[in-house]
């Protein structure tokens, strides 16, 4: 565990550092060549909209952030829900998923304004289409996670005389639980992104309107400071299933059962 | 990998086709007997008849937005292909490179949209990189992936027969990289709609997306679900279209797995 940790710090610092490599070149690069900072700003200029605005950016950033945490826990619960059920039948499977499946190979984030259509400009349309965009791995997460547990850890339940309950709560919850964070870590970026889409289309408040306002306006420094911001929303939100997948890993005290992380 | 444990459509999904027929049927009856307003949810039959009235509008936007769409994934998926190898062929690439592209992936890469626009003006030159853009990174993480999942000892096994590192490559790593790299591909095709339409909805004069802005704008339901519908049909084209090529590659090469 602790190993495991050190190696994650080792490789989190040469993370940082090829970004940090990549950030000085960018400021280099504009720098050195004859860019206009109204076409690429250096990150030195958005660290300065950053500061100029901050009225608008934590305004707007907070709006943001309040539409897509209360997205992510509803998708996660329209993901659960809807998942635990599919496991339960095999027949609700082979009439549901195909669907379910051929809604992710279209590209819904395209069917932003219909919720618009249906709940107005306001939040409750973002949040809606959030919890659309971002369901989808969650319950497959669930499902996947529910239905593949270890056979041989069944039989052995069934032949301890283990109860029904006991059964989920103690095997097919632990084997789920790994699969489930991996599907809510993928469902914490796509519930920002369907929060940043409903508010380009919405055009009302939020990180995504002022991106598209300062677009217009030609800021490029503005628009990446939002950016930057919508990248900081995100990384808490993964953050946050981060720790509530370590927590799990310590309290489980074993090596996770399935082995697909990240 | 427990994923495998959900059933895949099989032949002919008699099943979910049929429900899907009944869901239609309720759909209409209910618009139908409930009185809803074609604007708030039109019936099936109302979305045909737009179908059939904007047939000629819809086919060249759809063209428009198809091209851009497929134009960026066949970009995006050539560069990903050449980003992988890089990153594998080279560690110091794969240095510079890879956590910039985790970076990425964990970006709402979305949200850089209107940035193209100021870069590259409203047209298809902006589109065109914006879809390239969003695309590309699962090609490059997928294939990546594959790459290096080849397995250790047959590596070594070439190796000491005497095989060089093209040899590695072309034989061990290839292969076995090869339904990774499908598997970015066929997100990459949903992606590069997306980004197609997405860049539509945030400035275009032409296309699907710019065809449901002006919809919307007029409150023509009927024509956004139309709209939406052909364009559902074109990504689910081209998602067909890799798995139709994954099919033909795999009994060509014969990759195991």
């Amino acid at each position: 565990m602790r190993a495991a940790l050190g190696s994650a710090l080792g490789s989190a610092a040469t993370s940082l550092l090829a970004v940090a490599a990549m950030v000085a070149a960018w400021e280099g690069l504009v720098r050195g060549l004859p860019v206009s900072p109204d076409l690429l700003a250096p990150p030195s200029a958005v660290l300065e909209a950053l500061l100029r605005h901050p009225d608008i950016l934590l305004e707007h950033g907070l709006a943001t952030a309040r539409e897509t945490a209360l997205g992510f826990v509803l998708a996660c619960l329209a993901g659960v829900v809807p998942g635990a059920l599919l496991s339960t039948s095999a027949l609700l499977r082979r009439v549901a998923m195909p669907w379910v499946l051929a809604l992710q190979i279209v590209p819904k984030m395209a069917l932003a304004p219909l919720f618009v259509v249906w709940l107005g400009v306001g939040a409750p349309c973002r949040m809606a289409f959030a919890v659309f965009i971002a369901f989808f791995p969650v319950l497959i997460g669930t499902t996947a996670g529910l239905a593949g547990t270890d056979s041989g850890a069944l039989r052995l339940c069934r032949v301890l005389g283990a109860s029904w309950w006991q059964t989920v709560l103690w095997v097919r919850l632990p084997y789920a639980v790994p699969q489930l964070l991996a599907g809510m870590k993928t469902a914490a970026t796509m519930a920002l992104l369907g929060v940043v889409i409903g508010e380009f289309v919405t055009a009302q408040q939020g990180l995504g309107y002022v991106v598209m306002f300062a677009a217009s306006l030609g800021e490029t420094a503005l628009v990446l400071a939002a950016i930057v911001l919508l990248c900081g929303i995100g990384l808490v939100l993964y953050g946050a299933v981060l720790l509530a997948e370590l927590g799990f890993a310590r309290w489980y005290g074993a090596p996770m059962p399935a082995g697909e992380f990240g | 990998m427990s994923g495998s444990a959900l059933p895949l459509p099989q032949r002919l999904p008699l099943l979910p086709l049929a429900t899907g027929l009944l869901a239609l049927l309720l759909w209409e009856l209910l618009v139908r007997w409930a009185r809803i307003p074609n604007v708030l949810l039109p019936s099936p039959g109302s979305v045909a008849g737009s179908l059939w009235l904007a047939a000629p509008q819809l086919a060249w936007h759809g063209l428009a937005t198809g091209g851009a769409a497929v134009g960026a994934f066949v970009v995006a998926v050539a560069a990903g292909l050449v980003l992988a190898t890089m990153m594998m062929l080279w560690p110091l690439v794969n240095r510079l490179l890879y956590p910039n592209l985790l970076l990425f992936q964990l970006l709402p890469k979305v949200a850089l949209g209107p940035l193209f626009v100021v870069w590259l003006g409203i047209g298809l030159p902006s589109l065109l990189a914006f879809a390239v853009f969003v695309s590309v990174f699962p090609v490059a993480i997928g294939m990546l992936t594959g790459l290096r999942a080849a397995d250790a000892n047959q590596v070594r096994m070439c190796q000491a027969a005497g095989g060089s590192n093209w040899q590695v490559f072309r034989h061990i790593r290839l292969p076995t990289a090869m339904p990774y790299g499908f598997a970015g591909a066929k997100v990459a095709a949903t992606m590069a709609f997306t980004g197609a339409t997405v860049g539509e909805f945030i400035s275009a004069n032409a296309g699907l997306g710019y065809m449901v802005m002006q919809a919307q704008a007029k409150s023509d339901t009927p024509l956004i679900f139309a709209a939406l519908a052909v364009l559902c049909l074109l990504g689910a084209g081209l998602y067909a279209a890799v798995g139709v090529a994954e099919d033909a590659a795999r009994r060509r090469w014969g990759t195991r797995r």
